[in-house]
């Protein structure tokens, strides 16, 4: 019934010649090194590992369903743990081809098949340490791009000691730290480091209020708005000095103006510009600690009154209610980004980082959100840092000439995406058109061995956007680990049909 | 003596007979419409065929009882359309087959059907669909679940009702610009006199339930829409007629199921003849399903594995295949046997859940618009799906062996090992030409999306069962009950993934419902193979 020749298996196993068992045996008694390879490759070991392996996966995809597809990649498909396990996988394949050594001619199929997985997983391997994978979004009426958006996040820092501009992989989701252990980063080039403290899923730029001198100091008020309905909270920061809002617009529905005296506000004609929205004006008390508040739609005022730092007022926007949090003079507006936990369906990702050197001295902790870039000063070194998705430059301009969508008749529905790209080459300004349709991606630089070998710029359709056909989203893959995992998966079927079905005359 | 019992059992099939006759005299048949061309869901097809999709998708059903007379969907959609007046919306057509849903907005949880006045007066559906909204406007790709959903698709029913009463759905003529058909109220009135003209004489026919003036007109309006052109190739409005009409299916699982039990009831006696016989019917239950199979592929222009419908019949179809080229081979009887019990209940359950699983043919979502990927991969994963069935009902065979108390022979063994190879090669094959494709339309070979990682998982499971048993891990009933149990991986990359799971890239064959079944399914085979264990541990002991 086995057609596989496994050593020690039963059934079939009477047929083969008992010398060769009898040398199987007789190897692993004198060579240690032989016994090594038995044990590395048996068969209770590659039972554990295809075990394990399909546990953790057939967890991870319930942990993708339930939480994210990042987490499941972190904590498993890509978790060292996981690729070690595959390593173990690939040690293991390799050692069972040579404990049927020498080999016969009916184990072609089982050694063809064990090879063709190391070669597909060594494929993997290459493809992920040398290629990548990433997207660019292309409008026809926009610039040729550069470079593409991969998915790693990565923090950016502009070292003092050459201005060159480092990148580290660095993921907030999957960073645990706080003040007491902070995770910390060289920057190449000095002996200072990088300190993060803190980490957050939801920064928004949030309103301060700073101590300011000359034309910019004023009155400053800080107010949060919140609605229980609409499970949201406003912060916002409003001064008299130069330089600072004075004025907050509610959505477009209403108008918060904060203004030193009476005439500087506005008279609230019902036919002027601000029609008959309603409206809320804010004049700072004498005292400095007090506000003076009214509340009206179009010329009528309903009610008015006075405020103190921590009072609270319904609006009458429906329940929208006002808290004036902080009123300060001499101040003005400053926005930095911060946690706003209050909201946590909006806002980017982003780190609190300070600066040490060797003493362990430390810089003040600033706020870094996605896609800004933060200077932080610790004495007379300064260290700009940024925190996004790594863009990689490509060594040509890719433009998009034309999109279409054709739809099904008689219906919206899409039948397929059709992008004509201009590829351009940076150094020769050679250029190339290409068709990407669905399920036809194009290549660059193209032709038979940039395609068979990988060595290649792959475009395939990702995104469109329905309500803007001049944009689309492409998806990138730059995989030299192509040919490997391509003659590896020919490998694996044509090896295991072999072992199946093709029995050798002997 | 016995002719006058032929004669009386005559005479109850004809009395049978005449009951449909005279309902349908009560109406003027719209059979003459069945070969009108329709444009709909983005293709052309019969009218016979619109109407009975248009009212599974109302109604869950193709044929409903209203008023105690029982109407087909030909005659209840072609009423809509001739005489679209208010007394529809009192009438119970529109599904809510949702119980939690129902208990939830106070309707009566044993009926399922409810006319338009009574949902549209139900304040809770409406703050319901209302919320629905709410989540889609925030979020246009927020995927619905639970209530939501039920409250969704039910919404969806109402809107496809007041279109079909509205007449927008039934879009008749070609423009002479553009690929938009119209409907008779969207045609000029000065160049569409003739069309207008056609339809309100089918109307006032209708109404006055006048057959000849009724068949006249539409007649007319067949050859004038030959006239104006624009439709597919006649063979294949008549081939979609005639296939809508066979139930090809049906048929195919009654000859199945009558092969299983000539083969059970031959088991022991008259062995040969039985044998022929079950071959015989299992044989030309297959032919069928391969006529059905093939009029879908040149109705639809593509391989028949693109929705979960299709898949479930393809999986039923490739086991009867495997096992009829077993049984050619070793004409041993148990793959027939094995196969025929998978066969019949995929048949059945595709036949009876059309809410889960949509009959209708449906353009393909554009990833899925590539016939070669579509027949290699999709086409190997499936067949793989079919093996494993087959190993699945060879392995029961076995079991139910111990069960009974008797010792299964080696060469059953064998022979489930057998469909397992079988599995395997086209599992990895197909895994692998799934990632070729993902390289292709989505740019990368291997990415962890639930899909490709169960089938990795099956893969995985099924490698270490042939594994342990060459290594002698594991003996014959452990290969039958790790069958079994490999087997519930299978469902879960087929079914879980895209009706449990419902994460990742393969969403095209998403859907819901059916859970309960197939729990079901799953807790009935893990007393099976418990029950066979014990029998197994008491037949050591003894």
């Amino acid at each position: 019934m086995s057609v596989h020749g496994t050593a020690g298996s039963t059934g079939s196993t009477t047929k083969r010649p008992l010398s060769r068992a009898a040398m199987i045996a007789e190897r692993q008694r004198r060579s240690s090194l032989w016994r090594l390879v038995h044990l590395l490759g048996s068969l209770k070991l590659a039972l554990v590992l295809l075990g394990t392996i399909a546990i953790a996966i057939a967890t991870a995809t319930f942990t993708e369903a339930h939480f994210d597809a990042a987490v499941a990649r972190a904590w498993i498909y890509k978790a060292p743990w996981f690729i070690a396990w595959l390593g173990v996988l690939c040690i293991n394949l390799f050692a069972v081809t040579l404990t049927r050594w020498p080999w016969q001619k009916k184990h072609t199929g089982f050694i063809i098949t064990h090879y063709g997985i190391i070669l597909l997983l060594t494929g993997a391997v290459i493809g992920s340490k040398l290629g990548f994978e990433g997207n660019v979004t292309l409008r026809t009426d926009g610039q040729p791009q550069r470079k593409i958006v991969t998915d790693r996040s990565c923090i950016q820092v502009e070292s003092p000691s050459d201005s060159y501009l480092y990148l580290m992989p660095l993921d907030t989701r999957f960073l645990h730290t706080s003040v007491a252990s902070s995770k910390y980063l060289p920057v190449p080039g000095t002996a200072l480091r990088i300190g993060i403290e803190a980490v957050s899923e939801h920064l928004s730029p949030q309103p301060h209020l700073a101590p300011a001198s000359g034309k910019a100091a004023g009155t400053g008020i800080l107010l949060d708005f919140s609605s229980g309905m609409m499970k949201q909270t406003l912060h916002v920061g409003l001064s008299t000095g130069e330089g600072s809002p004075g004025i907050y617009d509610f959505f477009g529905r209403a108008a918060i103006t904060l203004a030193s005296n009476a005439v500087a506000l506005s008279n609230h004609d019902p036919e002027g510009p601000q029609g008959k929205k309603p409206w809320l004006d804010l004049i700072p008390g004498c005292d400095g600690k007090s506000l003076e508040y009214r509340i009206g739609r179009g010329a009528s005022v309903t009610s008015s009154g006075n405020l103190h730092q921590d009072d609270q007022l319904p609006l009458g926007w429906a329940d929208w209610r006002l808290h004036v949090t902080k009123i300060a003079t001499n101040s003005a507006v400053v926005t930095t980004p911060a946690p706003d936990e209050e909201n946590t369906q909006s806002g980017v990702p982003g780190f609190r980082a300070f600066l040490a050197d060797q003493s362990g001295e430390k810089s003040f902790p600033l706020w870094v959100a996605s896609g800004e870039v933060v200077p932080l000063v610790l004495g007379k070194e300064m260290v700009r840092i940024g925190y996004g998705l790594e863009l990689r430059p490509i060594p040509f301009s890719i433009a998009l000439v034309d999109f279409q969508v054709p739809r099904d008749e008689g219906t919206e529905t899409p039948s397929d995406f059709r992008a004509v790209i201009r590829f351009k080459n940076t150094k020769t300004g050679a250029e190339k058109e290409g068709l990407i349709r669905m399920n036809h991606p194009t290549s660059y630089p193209g032709g038979l061995l940039a395609n068979m070998t990988g060595f290649n710029y792959k475009f395939s359709q990702a995104e469109w956007n329905p309500r803007d056909l001049k944009e689309t989203t492409l998806q990138v893959l730059y995989d030299p680990g192509w040919l490997p995992k391509w003659i590896g998966s020919l490998a694996i079927c044509l090896g295991i049909a072999t072992m199946f079905y093709i029995r050798p005359r002997e | 003596m016995k002719h006058s019992r032929l004669i009386l059992l005559l005479a109850a099939l004809l009395s049978l007979n005449l009951t449909p006759i005279t309902t349908v005299l009560a109406q003027v048949s719209p059979k003459s419409l069945e070969s009108l061309v329709i444009q709909q869901g983005g293709r052309k097809k019969p009218y016979l065929v619109f109407t009975e999709e248009t009212l599974c998708s109302l109604s869950g059903k193709t044929a409903l009882t209203l008023n105690g007379q029982k109407q087909d969907a030909m005659t209840l959609i072609t009423g809509l359309w001739m005489s679209p007046d208010d007394s529809w919306k009192a009438k119970q057509l529109i599904l809510v087959s949702n119980l939690p849903l129902r208990q939830h907005i106070g309707l009566d949880p044993l009926r399922k059907l409810y006319s338009w006045n009574q949902l549209t007066s139900n304040e809770a559906l409406a703050k319901e669909i209302t919320a629905t909204a709410e989540t889609r406007r925030r979020d246009p790709k927020a995927k619905l679940v639970g209530l939501q959903k039920e409250a969704s698709d039910v919404g969806m029913r109402m809107g496809l009702f007041e279109s079909l009463l509205k007449g927008d759905d039934f879009k008749i003529i070609m423009p002479l610009s553009g690929n938009d058909w119209m409907t008779s109220a969207q045609i000029d009135p000065t160049e569409g006199k003739e069309i207008i003209e056609f339809i309100d004489s089918m109307r006032s026919a209708w109404t006055q339930n006048n057959a000849t003036a009724f068949n006249q007109s539409t007649d007319r309006l067949l050859s004038l829409q030959k006239q104006v052109g624009g439709l597919p190739p006649d063979w294949k409005i008549s081939l979609e007629v005639a296939y809508q009409k066979a139930h090809p299916f049906r048929w195919a699982w009654i000859l199945y199921a009558t092969a299983g039990i000539v083969l059970l009831l031959s088991r022991n006696s008259w062995e040969r003849r039985g044998y022929q016989i079950a071959w015989l019917l299992a044989g030309s239950g297959f032919l069928l399903q391969a006529a059905g199979l093939l009029s879908r592929v040149l109705i639809a222009g593509r391989p028949p594995v693109t929705n979960m419908y299709e898949s479930v019949i393809w999986v039923a179809f490739g086991t009867i295949l495997f096992a009829l080229i077993f049984e050619t081979i070793y004409r041993a009887g148990s793959f027939l046997l094995g196969a025929v019990p998978v066969a019949v209940a995929s048949l059945i359950l595709a036949d009876s859940q059309p809410v889960i699983l949509d009959h209708s043919i449906h353009p393909l979502t554009p990833v899925l618009r590539d016939n070669f990927w579509l027949s290699t991969h999709v086409l190997s994963i499936t067949l793989s799906y079919a093996a494993f069935a087959l190993s699945l009902g060879v392995a029961h065979v076995a079991l139910a062996q111990v069960i009974a108390g008797k010792k299964p022979t080696a060469i059953l063994y064998t022979y489930l090992y057998k469909t397992l190879q079988v599995g395997v090669l086209l599992l990895a094959t197909g895994t692998i030409l799934g990632g070729v494709w993902a390289n292709y339309s989505w740019g990368r070979f291997w990415d962890w999306d639930p899909k490709e990682t169960w089938a990795l998982t099956a893969l995985l499971g099924y490698l270490i069962l042939l594994h342990g048993r060459i290594s002698g891990l594991w003996g014959g009933f452990g290969l039958a009950v790790g069958s079994v149990i490999a087997f519930m991986s299978v469902l879960m990359a087929w079914y879980g993934v895209n009706f449990v799971l419902g994460a990742g890239l393969h969403s095209y064959g998403f859907g819901t419902g059916g859970f309960p079944l197939v729990a079901t399914f799953v807790g009935c085979e893990i007393l099976f193979v418990s029950l066979s264990f014990f029998r197994k541990q008491k037949l050591r002991s003894v």
